[in-house]
Order: structure tokens, then C-alpha cells, then sequence
């Protein structure tokens, strides 16, 4: 350490000097840097959150008349908006009708539009494979019969395609009247004044969202949100829910937990308690430790070549020969995804039962010990219990950081959509061998390669939202869960 | 009562055991595990390093008029049905086809066995598909290529012409698709002709002087191009000449026992690509067709095998039985060597499964047809003749540690700034709250970060850069005269506060100057035009939409919370009494921080910028959303990138687990875990260091 004297910093100089040392600049500036990570983690959930809830909201239909390459009509939804060369604002408009106009957005040029409103008849029908239609109702035929709808209510009009579509779907049923069992389409009439008839049985919902009350729009909401937890993708995973993808990654993280915290908790007893302190057992320990920060896309190739190749491999030629080549176990599935999972979260759980192990007084060990236990009952009965906060800690850290990863299941066993759920009510059961949908391939599938991402942005940013939260609320639980541990020890030293 | 006794104590004794073998088994298991991915990965990759291996498979001997033919596949053999005339030792063989010459006639056999084992006593005879009559010809000079169905076929006949043939063999019956001829000067008779459909020309060399006809750059065969020269570089005579692997290029080999490649793709002349001393008298040279593997034979019999690109030796010896003066040629794939004579055909297995991933050829520049320097290039799916894949890990390598440091750039000044504030000068109430928030930003999950970046930041950079690259200078700047103008209040009145609400006085000046930003912010076309003549003309920098920046800003927010944490863990952990020390002897807190804490807590810090590097390396999600993945090595701040890991995530899954590109993305796994093993056992060290010196001050 240098000398006062020979230091011109410890001795009062300039003027200057004196008044930027007390400004403290520094201090300043690592005040400013806490606050920018504050800011971006706040900013990160926020935008998310800003850019899902509204997809649940029902969007105001809007009617812009435009001078467009002559007089047009467009009913859509309002997406975005940017200012085009001119200084003029265009419009990013979701006109719906995939199968009716090509594609279901158009920009329209603000400067040639000439009127907008937001008609209270307009309604939106949703259809299962085909996305939205955005028109007015005009007619229902039932059996070549046509009935004239203009002079209903628009309340009147979506309860009847509610009624007759839910009819279609399920079957007459004896509430039902008479147009109901036998409607087959409805005509509507789209903003360009064409009409086009949609059979009873593709409409999945129908509102009219100009027309519907605050609290019309917020059960609208929650209805749209518990559709998106609990249905399945339609219109390759632009549309509807992402139940299957829940599922899977669930199913996923149980098992690598069923797979990785008895190996995990063992070995972490095994390097603690009974192996022998020593050159080799440090070295194993800084291994395990360094195993958490190797990337995960190499347990990914590990598994891949592993797991699936050479084990799955084997295990086809073994059990399933009459099947191949057509691979059973020899494919990417659940099972080589939750065991590469397991291998990729062991060091977690390692470290953190360790940590936990460690902090446990060895007089209780000793105690126990000095009592007759022997040193497996000890160890169960004493100090487990003291550890099993550590513990639970570390297998929370692991679901987590299992649910949040994506990179390794790319290689081993992840699809953009399964057929089949991996845990079903037929034999047997639980499906190892089967592909499985993630909640965060699913991000990456739409936005890496999604044709329309427009139209599905709400949907992928809501399930960002939903895996983040996830994410971090387990995070959370682990946190306060050290927390206690650590303060249940202090408590005790003193 | 005592057996009783007896009784619970062995069980207990079993339970006992019972554990501590099973403890036993999972530790050692978990060694074991470790061990295992490490080994598996090295087992894959390693095969990519080994040299070929040349040995004798089987030789037929020519007895009366029965002639055997090896087809282009290596395996199939016949027997050659006899032709008055025809000579059978000077057969071209290429994909199913035997092309054999006559005096004034050419016969195209079609090489099907009828089943597919060979058995050297019973051979298929086979008879001319067709027989084409030429004019008296040279029978050596008959050179043939083949691509698409369609067969080429050239000859120099007696009176200096080249007769050049296409046959279109797809329909049943062959049909005549060009036929041409081209007087030679004098000086350019007896040279070798060399057919090249990938060019739509035949190429004739005779000396050092070299001669082009057909559409040199035309999509069909041009007659009335004729281009010619001499071959610059090429000093003494010349000794052997073929085109090399994939058609791309010219091999000439000179009596002094040099390799000069000439570039056949983009120029008109053929320009020198690159020299190389074989150090033998080179008589033969043939390369592969769908890989970068020549071979010369020398006169005295010996074979060497070379990556012309990178100038790996992949083999050198005198397989038993070579003969210099048949033209031998490789099997489609590589992995026989053929040789047709006129009492023999020999017939050598080549194990030889991966040249082009020798170390030279995946880390140093490689000279490839159609570039103007040596480079490194990423192009792993070429498949069809012509199109060779390349493979150079270097471009990857590149992308991955400026993908990383790009972050790093971001998360170590943020990491470092808040692990001081939050460390050091924060009261530890608060520091309890806020630094597991903090962490909590760890475990967000990349995959959402790259989409933010690649959805919603992507266009947003795009449009407002100059505004995004300026934020930067409002976060160091606000600070910075935050403090100015608290010293001024400060010298003005000495009494006023030594404690300033500094986060609200953040906060809110932050909040200001956004607000100020988003409503006072030239419109997008200023700020366009701006870029545009600042960025784009001055600095003459390239931008693609997805970029190291884009990379950087959100790897940065991915790797800094565990380096924070570490840091912030380091600055703790240094003993209180140190600093209380140092500010008793009049130093200032920052001082204090400067001089004591921080080279105390120094390891520390190495430690947590090697675990954010590792990081960053490893990342594969972000980097897989947010840069474009175009494997190209530019130092330039708005080009596109590719990652080691982003490369293994996409083409993994579509590589075949017996081909090259799947062991080279192991490979490549193996790198990545090399490079972070390494990273965080040296950080574990300095770490441990840390811990050590504590141990003794803190008692």
C-alpha cells in the first residue's frame, strides 16, 4: 500500500480536485447502473406484457373509406401504424379472410383516406382454420331457405350465430329452436359490399366488439385468455391456445425432476459427507461447478449423439427390430429430452444441496453420531432435514432454468406441433417416445419463421409473458426459500 | 432379547452399508457422467483428423476377350463384350458409364451388374450401348464428362480436329444432343483435353499454352468461343494437367514437381489460384468429383493425396501394384482407386473418409476457386458437382467471441457499476432487496430475450440508430452532472447535504430525458439521411437488420447478471475493516473503494468477466434470433454473424448422423465446451484464491 506522503491523493491539492472528489462522479455513475438494470428488467416485462394483454382485448373494428386506386372499403383491425416516406402515417390494417383477400393485411395511406368509423353492427367471426372475418351479418340459410337478419339488433344477430353454430358443433339439442338445428351458413356482407356465406360449422365465436359493453369486453378478455391456456394451435400455431405446449414443457420438467434430484441430492451427499477430502475430490467439485456454465446446446449434442443415437439406437435394435428402420427410441422424444434436461440441471442441484450440507453444524452430525446413530440414519433423520431447504432451493433453481431453456430440446425432442399430447388417457399413459410442443420453441418457431407474424405477435409476446412469469416466479420462491435457510442458520449460530 | 437386539443392529448395519454404497454409486456415477460427455464428444469429432489409408482390394487379370470394367461406383465389375478394335485398357469411366475408344469408332457400355456382389469368375458381360463412328482419332486423347444425363465426349483425331460428342443417354435410346469440331493450330496438338460441362467447354492444354472453347460464361456450349493464352506462372514444362476437384479449376503439375491451381470460375483467363511444391515428378493427376481431394502419382509409382485448398497431405506412399503410365481414376465417393491396363484392373481401397477437415483446412485460410484471396468459408451443403462444400470453422469462431464481446461491452460496465453501489456503498437492508432482484434477471429466459430483440428491437434499431447508439451518453452523462451540480450546491452552502436522494434524483432525471428524447426526436427521415451520411458514406460500414449491436444489447442484459453477482459477492466479501481503515487515514469512499477493496476483491473480478465471456460464448438462443446467422467474418459493428452455437442448432438436426457435417458439428460442440471449461476452471481459481486470502483476514 502506497505511503500518505508519497500519494498526492491522500493530501488536499487543487480546487478542483477537491470539489470533483466530493461530487463523488463515480458513486454517481454505479447509482446510475443499478438503476439502468432495474430499469431494463422492469422495461423487458413491461413491453411484453403491453404487447399480450391487448390480444385479448376485443380490437375496435374499423370502416376506412379510401380513394386508394379507387373508391375502397376496409373493415379490419388497427395494428400498427408508421410514417411512410411523405410524412403521411400509414396503416397497418388485419382485414381478416385469409382464403378471401390473399393476405389478411394491407397498409393503407392515411393520406388517401377519406372516412373512418367504428360501425356498431360490424361483428367479427372467428373460424377455426381460416382466422377471423370481419363484416355485417345479413342472412342465416338454413336448408336452401334464407332468412333476412338486417333488421335484427346486432346483440340479437351474435346471440343467433352463437346459438346456431354452437347447434352445429354439439348436435340439436332441445333448448334450441327451430332455425337452430337446421342452419347450415350465414351470409355476411364484407366492407367491399360482397357477400360471402360461411358454413355454421367453421365458426368457433362471434362478437361484435363496437358494440359491446366494458364488461361485455372484459369477459370477452378472460374468455379469449382461458382459450389461449386451455385449447390447442390452429392455422400452424398462429391461432388459438397453447395447451399442449404447457403440457409438454410440465410434463418435461416433472420428469427431469423425477430423473436429476435423487442423483443430484446422492452425489451431493457423496462429495460432503463421504468422500474423502483430497486433490480428486476437489477436482471433481470444480468439474461439477464448471459443468453449470457449459453451454446448453452441448448437452443438446450429447443427447442428441447419446441418448438418442447410440442408447436410443441400441434400445430399437434390441426391442423394437420388427419396426425398423422406422425408429421407436432411436428419435428425438420426451424421454432423451427430460434425461438431457436432468444431465444439464444436475450441477445445480449439486451445488445448491452442497451449499446447503455444508452449512449444516457439524455438531449436529456429532451429536447424532455420539448418540449411536449409525451414519446413514444420522444423515437422514439430522442432517437432511437441516439441508432439505438447500435442497428444495436447488430443485427449484432447476425447474426453472429446465423451463426457460430451449437450445438442447431443438436437438433433442422437440416439435412445432405434436399430434399427440406425451401424457394421454390411453396405454400407456405417459408417451416417452413422442415428440412434444414447449412453450419456448414455440416462441422461436413464430418468431423465427412465422409467415404473418403480424397477426400472430399478440399471441407469441402472451406466451412469452406466460413462460417468463413462470420463470420468474419460481425464481422468486427459490430466493425466499434461501432467504429463510440462511436466517434459520444464523438464528441458530448465535 | 440379546438375538432380538442382534437383529435391529444388523439391519441397521444393512440400511448402514445399504446407503453408503448407494451414495457411492451416485458420486462415482456422477464422475462418470461428467467423463462420459466429454469422451462421447471427443469420440465423434476425433475421426475428423485421420490421414488416409491406401491398400490393395483385388485385381482382375484380362484373359482372353474377357475384359474387365469397374464402374464409377467402385463395386460393380463386368466384363466387356469383345469389339474389333476397340481398346478396353484406354476405357473413361464415369457414374454408370464405360466409354471405350476404337481406331474410327467410340462404344459407350452402360456398367450394370446384374447383382450387385462381385464375382470375379462369373463376371456380366456386357455389349456397346452405342458405337459412335468418328474419324481415325488418337485413342489417348479421348477424355469424357458426364452431369445431368448428358455425356461429353472429346477426341483429337489424325488430322489435328477436335471431335467433341454430347450424348443425352436419359431416354431409353442415346440420342445425339451436340456434335462439333475445332481445327487445332499446330502448336496446341497432343495436348491433354479436359470436357468441363460445369463450364460448358472443353479445355485443351498443351504446354504452358492453355486454349478455351465454348461458352465461357454462357449458360450452352458456344462453338464459336474460342479463347486461348499462356498459363502465367507455370515456368518449366508442363508435366501433367486435370481439372480439379468439383470441375472449378485447373490443376497443371510442372516437371519441377510443382502444383499450380488456376481458377476457372469468374475470368476469362484462367488465373493463377496458387502454387504448391509436392516435391516428386508428377506424371498422372485425377481429383474427386463431389470432394476436395487431388491425387498425383509420380513416375516410380508413388500416390499422393492432397486437399488442394488447404494443402493438407491426407496421404503419400507406393500402394502395392500402381502403375504411372494407366490413367487410374477415383470412385464416385472416394473410397476406391481404379485402374484399368491392358493385362490388368486393380482395383485399391481408400480409407479416406474425411479430407477436407484436417486442421489446416478447418482454422487457416483456404485458397478456393472463385475467391480472390485465401478466406474462410462456411458452406457445409454442397451437393451437386460443381458446388463443393466448404468447411471452415473460423467464420464461426469469429461470429461466437463478437457476439460475446459485443455483450460484454454492455454487462461489464452495468455488472461492474452495480455490483460497487450495491456492494460497497449501499446500506445492507437494501442490498438484501435489491440484489436478488437483480439476480432474478439471470434466470429470464434467452429465448424471449432473442425474440424481443429479433421482433421488436431489430426494426426499432433500424429506424432510430443514432437515437439508440446516443442513450448511452445519457447514461453516463446524467450521473455525471448530477454530481457537477451537487458539488455546486455543495461549495455554494457547505451545510448542504452530504446524503442526496440520489435514486430519486435518477429516476427521474432518467425518466426526463427519455420523455425529452421521445418528443423532441428528429423525425425518422432526418435521422435516416443522417445514418446515412454519417454511418453509411463516411465510415463506409455495411447494416443488416439482424447485427453484432442488436446481439450485443441483449446478450449484454443476458450476461450481466451473473457477473454482477459474482462481483457484488467479491466486493462484500472483503473485509470491513479494510476500508473503515483506509477512510480513517482520510481517504475518500471512492478512494477507499480504488485502492483497497477493489485489488483485494481483483481475482474476483477476473473471475466474473471470464464466466460472462463463457457466457456469452455458449449462448445460443439470442444469438440464433438476433443476428441473421450469415457466417461471415467482418469486424464490422452492423454485420450479421453466426455462432458456433447457432450453427449447431440449425444444422444439426438436418445433418445425417454418418456425415461429415454432423462429426464436424460435433466438433464444433467440443470447441465451444473446450473454450468454457477452460474459462470457468480459471475463474474457479482466481475465485478460490479469494476465498483463501479471507479465510486468514477475516480472523
Amino acid at each position: 500500500m502506497p505511503t500518505p506522503t508519497a500519494d498526492s491523493n491522500f493530501v488536499e491539492s487543487s480546487p478542483l480536485r477537491k470539489g470533483v472528489r466530493r461530487a463523488e462522479p463515480l458513486v454517481w455513475l454505479s447509482a446510475g447502473s443499478v438503476l439502468v438494470s432495474m430499469a431494463l428488467l422492469i422495461a423487458l416485462v413491461g413491453l411484453l406484457a403491453l404487447r399480450a394483454l391487448p390480444h385479448f382485448w376485443p380490437a375496435p373494428l374499423l370502416l376506412i373509406q379510401s380513394d386508394d386506386q379507387g373508391p375502397t372499403a376496409q373493415l379490419g383491425e388497427s395494428l400498427d401504424a408508421r410514417s411512410s416516406l411523405g410524412g403521411a402515417e400509414d396503416l397497418l390494417l388485419h382485414r381478416g379472410g385469409e382464403d378471401l383477400f390473399g393476405s389478411p393485411l394491407v397498409w393503407i395511406d392515411e393520406r388517401r383516406v377519406r372516412d373512418r368509423t367504428t360501425p356498431l353492427d360490424a361483428i367479427a367471426l372467428d373460424r377455426d382454420s381460416l382466422g377471423p372475418v370481419f363484416g355485417f351479418l345479413v342472412g342465416v340459410e338454413s336448408h336452401g331457405e334464407r332468412r333476412d337478419l338486417t333488421a335484427q339488433s346486432v346483440a340479437q344477430q351474435v346471440n343467433l350465430v352463437r346459438v346456431l353454430s354452437l347447434a352445429s358443433e354439439d348436435g340439436p339439442s332441445t333448448v334450441l329452436t327451430r332455425e337452430a338445428t337446421l342452419a347450415t351458413s350465414f351470409q355476411v356482407r364484407l366492407a367491399s359490399g360482397r357477400v360471402i356465406s360461411i358454413p355454421a360449422t367453421e365458426v368457433r365465436n362471434v362478437y361484435a366488439p363496437n358494440a359491446m359493453t366494458t364488461m361485455e369486453k372484459v369477459g370477452h378478455f378472460f374468455s379469449e385468455v382461458g382459450r389461449f391456456l386451455g385449447e390447442s394451435p390452429s392455422r400452424s400455431n398462429v391461432q388459438g391456445g397453447v395447451f399442449p405446449a404447457i403440457v409438454g414443457t410440465v410434463t418435461l420438467v416433472l420428469l427431469m425432476t423425477i430423473l436429476v434430484s435423487p442423483l443430484g441430492v446422492l452425489a451431493a451427499i457423496f462429495l460432503q459427507e463421504y468422500a474423502q477430502r483430497g486433490p480428486i475430490t476437489r477436482i471433481v467439485r470444480i468439474a461439477v461447478n464448471n459443468l453449470a456454465g457449459v453451454p446448453s446446446i452441448v448437452y443438446g449434442v450429447f443427447g442428441l449423439g447419446f441418448f438418442v443415437y447410440a442408447v436410443g439406437g441400441s434400445l430399437d435394435a434390441i426391442f423394437y427390430a420388427d419396426t425398423l428402420p422406422a425408429p421407436t427410441l432411436g428419435a428425438p422424444g420426451m424421454l432423451w429430452a427430460a434425461l438431457t434436461m436432468a444431465l444439464l440441471t444436475l450441477p445445480v442441484v449439486i451445488v445448491s444441496t452442497e451449499e446447503g450440507l455444508a452449512r449444516v453444524p457439524s455438531v449436529l452430525r456429532e451429536g447424532s453420531l455420539a448418540l449411536g446413530a449409525t451414519r446413514a440414519e444420522s444423515l437422514w433423520r439430522v442432517v437432511i432435514p437441516a439441508a432439505s431447504p438447500a435442497v428444495l432451493t436447488g430443485l427449484i433453481l432447476a425447474i426453472a432454468r429446465a423451463t426457460g431453456e430451449v437450445a438442447p430440446l431443438l436437438l433433442v425432442g422437440v416439435a412445432k406441433y405434436a399430434p399427440g399430447l406425451p401424457v394421454s388417457g390411453e396405454y400407456p399413459f405417459l408417451h416417452l417416445d413422442r415428440q412434444f410442443m414447449h412453450l419456448g420453441f414455440y416462441i422461436y418457431d413464430l418468431g423465427f419463421q412465422s409467415p404473418h407474424l403480424e397477426t400472430a405477435e399478440g399471441l407469441v409476446y402472451a406466451t412469452a409473458l406466460l413462460l417468463v412469469t413462470i420463470v420468474l416466479l419460481l425464481n422468486l420462491a427459490a430466493v425466499m426459500l434461501r432467504g429463510r435457510l440462511r436466517e434459520a442458520f444464523k438464528a441458530e449460530e448465535t | 432379547m440379546v438375538s432380538y437386539d442382534d437383529a435391529i443392529s444388523r439391519r441397521r448395519r444393512f440400511k448402514d452399508r445399504a446407503a453408503t454404497i448407494a451414495i457411492n454409486i451416485a458420486g462415482w456415477g456422477t464422475v462418470a457422467l461428467i467423463s462420459l460427455i466429454l469422451v462421447y464428444l471427443v469420440s465423434v469429432a476425433l475421426p475428423l483428423g485421420l490421414d488416409a489409408e491406401v491398400s490393395p482390394s483385388f485385381t482382375w487379370t484380362v484373359s482372353g476377350d474377357e475384359h474387365p470394367l469397374i464402374a464409377a461406383d467402385g463395386e460393380t465389375v463386368v466384363s466387356l463384350s469383345a469389339v474389333e478394335g476397340a481398346r478396353p485398357e484406354l476405357a473413361r469411366v464415369i457414374d454408370a458409364f464405360g466409354v471405350v475408344p476404337g481406331a474410327s469408332q467410340i462404344h459407350v457400355y452402360r456398367l450394370q451388374a446384374e447383382s450387385s456382389a462381385v464375382r470375379p469368375e462369373r463376371l456380366t458381360t456386357v455389349a456397346p450401348l452405342v458405337s459412335l463412328t468418328l474419324p481415325a482419332f488418337r485413342p489417348e486423347s479421348l477424355a469424357i464428362d458426364f452431369a445431368e444425363d448428358e455425356l461429353e465426349m472429346v477426341v483429337e483425331d489424325l488430322s489435328g480436329k477436335l471431335q467433341l460428342i454430347a450424348l443425352n443417354l436419359s431416354a431409353s435410346e442415346p440420342v445425339i444432343s451436340n456434335r462439333d469440331s475445332l481445327q487445332l493450330r499446330p502448336d496446341m496438338r497432343g495436348g491433354t483435353l479436359l470436357p468441363r460441362m460445369a463450364g460448358n467447354e472443353v479445355l485443351v492444354v498443351q504446354g504452358d499454352r492453355y486454349l478455351r472453347w465454348g461458352g465461357v460464361q454462357a449458360a450452352i456450349f458456344q462453338a464459336e468461343r474460342i479463347v486461348g493464352g499462356q498459363l502465367q506462372g507455370v515456368l518449366s514444362r508442363v508435366s501433367a494437367a486435370a481439372l480439379g476437384p468439383g470441375g472449378d479449376s485447373l490443376q497443371i503439375a510442372d516437371d519441377d514437381g510443382q502444383l499450380h491451381r488456376f481458377d476457372l470460375t469468374r475470368d476469362q483467363l484462367p488465373r493463377l489460384g496458387g502454387s504448391r511444391d509436392l516435391a516428386m515428378s508428377v506424371r498422372v493427376l485425377i481429383s474427386e468429383r463431389a470432394r476436395r481431394v487431388t491425387g498425383a502419382i509420380s513416375s516410380d509409382g508413388e500416390l499422393l493425396l492432397l486437399q488442394p485448398a488447404s494443402g493438407d497431405v491426407l496421404y503419400r506412399g507406393y500402394p502395392d501394384g500402381l502403375d504411372a503410365d494407366a490413367q487410374p481414376h477415383f470412385s464416385d465417393e472416394g473410397h476406391v482407386l481404379i485402374q484399368q491396363g491392358l493385362r490388368e484392373t486393380r482395383r485399391w481401397a481408400i480409407d479416406n473418409p474425411y479430407p477436407e477437415t484436417g486442421i489446416a483446412a478447418l482454422w487457416r485460410p483456404q485458397r478456393l476457386p472463385g475467391y480472390d484471396k485465401a478466406v474462410h468459408v462456411w458452406h457445409p451443403d454442397g451437393e451437386s458437382i460443381g458446388v463443393l462444400s466448404k468447411y471452415s470453422l473460423s467464420p464461426l469462431l469469429y461470429g461466437t467471441f463478437k457476439a460475446a464481446l459485443y455483450g460484454m461491452l454492455l454487462a461489464v460496465p452495468l455488472a461492474l457499476g452495480a455490483a460497487v453501489y450495491i456492494g460497497y456503498f449501499l446500506p445492507s437492508r437494501q442490498r438484501n432487496q435489491l440484489k436478488p432482484a437483480l439476480e432474478t434477471l439471470e434466470a429470464f429466459p434467452t429465448v424471449v430475450l432473442g425474440f424481443v430483440a429479433g421482433i421488436w428491437l431489430a426494426p426499432l434499431l433500424a429506424d432510430y440508430l443514432l437515437l439508440i447508439l446516443f442513450l448511452p451518453v445519457i447514461g453516463v452523462g446524467l450521473p455525471l452532472l448530477l454530481s457537477l451540480g451537487h458539488a455546486m450546491l455543495q461549495h455554494i452552502d457547505p451545510r448542504f447535504s452530504r446524503r442526496p436522494p440520489r435514486m430519486l434524483l435518477l429516476t427521474s432525471s432518467y425518466a426526463a430525458a427519455l420523455l425529452c428524447l421521445a418528443v423532441f426526436a428528429p423525425p425518422p427521415e432526418t435521422l435516416d439521411q443522417l445514418t446515412q451520411s454519417v454511418l453509411w458514406d463516411w465510415f463506409g460500414l455495411r447494416y443488416d437488420q439482424r447485427n453484432a449491436v442488436l446481439v450485443g444489447l441483449v446478450m449484454g442484459i443476458a450476461i450481466m447478471p451473473a457477473m454482477f453477482s459474482i462481483m457484488e459477492d467479491a466486493i462484500h466479501a472483503v473485509p470491513r475493516s479494510l476500508s473503515d481503515g483506509s477512510l480513517a487515514l482520510g481517504a475518500t469512499r471512492w478512494q477507499s473503494l480504488a485502492r483497497v477493496v477493489f485489488p483485494a476483491a481483483s481475482p474476483a473480478m477476473l473471475s466474473a468477466l471470464l464466466i460472462g465471456l463463457a457466457r456469452g460464448l455458449g449462448e445460443t438462443m439470442i444469438v440464433l434470433l438476433a443476428t441473421g446467422n450469415m457466417p461471415i467474418m467482418e469486424p464490422d459493428p452492423f454485420s450479421s454473424l453466426r455462432s458456433l452455437s447457432a450453427t449447431i442448432a440449425i444444422e444439426l438436426p438436418e445433418a445425417g448422423s454418418e456425415s461429415v457435417q454432423f462429426r464436424l458439428l460435433f466438433l464444433t460442440a467440443l470447441v465451444l465446451f473446450g473454450l468454457t471449461f477452460l474459462m470457468n476452471t480459471l475463474a474457479e481459481l482466481f475465485r478460490q484464491r479469494l476465498r483463501y486470502a479471507y479465510a486468514h483476514a477475516n480472523r
